[in-house]
């Protein structure tokens, strides 16, 4: 999802949170999931929907989530 | 759904690589009840969210998630004024989305649609701002609770 509806955009793990970069914006709280720092943590719908909402392309993420 | 404009004051010392700060910030939140589930999503600061199965459950974890960001940002600071500089750029990235959502919530406020009658009510227009200083005479007045408040 984040390939086709944020193209270029970076995650980068910190010791609390996940930050995704695109662009000059930033999400600064994607959950690391219950099982803490994995690489493929459980991330709530709800967390990515307001992420895609602030960087403007909720109508293209929508496609991918349920 | 139910959107409620917020105007939301924390106060947080935060600890860096060789420096204490205190971080006093004057922002603004949504928080929405989507049916039982409740979010809180950041206006100023934006990129951030958080949720819970009540208001104060939601409230309680942005302040949290707010927390957090403050201390991962500390983490990579390489000096006070590296941390100021990120402090300051993550207050001042609005979600725009969001922000148009709390200004319509607002003029329901005024329009007298939504309450919230368990928040003291303050002028939305009320100034925004972050503060981040040096951490060097302690003292208890410094000490402060933060505050909520609907905006109005």
């Amino acid at each position: 999802m984040l390939d086709d509806c944020t193209p270029g955009a970076v995650i980068e793990s910190k010791p609390h949170k996940n930050w995704v970069l695109w662009g000059d914006k930033i999400w600064w709280n994607l959950p690391l999931g219950k099982h803490g720092n994995r690489q493929n943590p459980e991330i709530e719908v709800g967390h990515v929907k307001r992420m895609m909402r602030h960087f403007g392309v909720l109508d293209c993420a929508k496609k991918h989530l349920r | 759904m139910t959107n409620y404009p917020l105007l939301f004051g924390r106060r947080e010392k935060v600890e860096g690589n060789g420096f204490i700060a205190r971080v006093a910030v004057s922002g603004r939140v949504l928080l929405t009840d989507e049916d039982g589930e409740f979010w809180v999503e950041g206006v100023n600061p934006g990129g951030l969210a958080a949720t819970g199965n009540s208001a104060s459950e939601a409230l309680a974890q942005f302040c949290q998630d707010f927390l957090a960001v403050l201390f991962d940002i500390a983490s990579e600071a390489e000096d006070f004024d590296h941390f100021r500089d990120q402090v300051g750029k993550f207050f001042s990235e609005t979600s725009a989305p969001a922000l148009e959502d709390w200004e319509e919530a607002v003029r329901q406020v005024r329009a007298g649609q939504v309450d919230a009658d368990w928040l003291t009510k303050k002028s939305a227009e009320t100034r925004l701002g972050v503060e981040v200083t040096l951490f060097s005479q302690p003292a208890a007045t410094n000490n402060d609770l933060g505050d909520l408040a609907l905006a109005a």
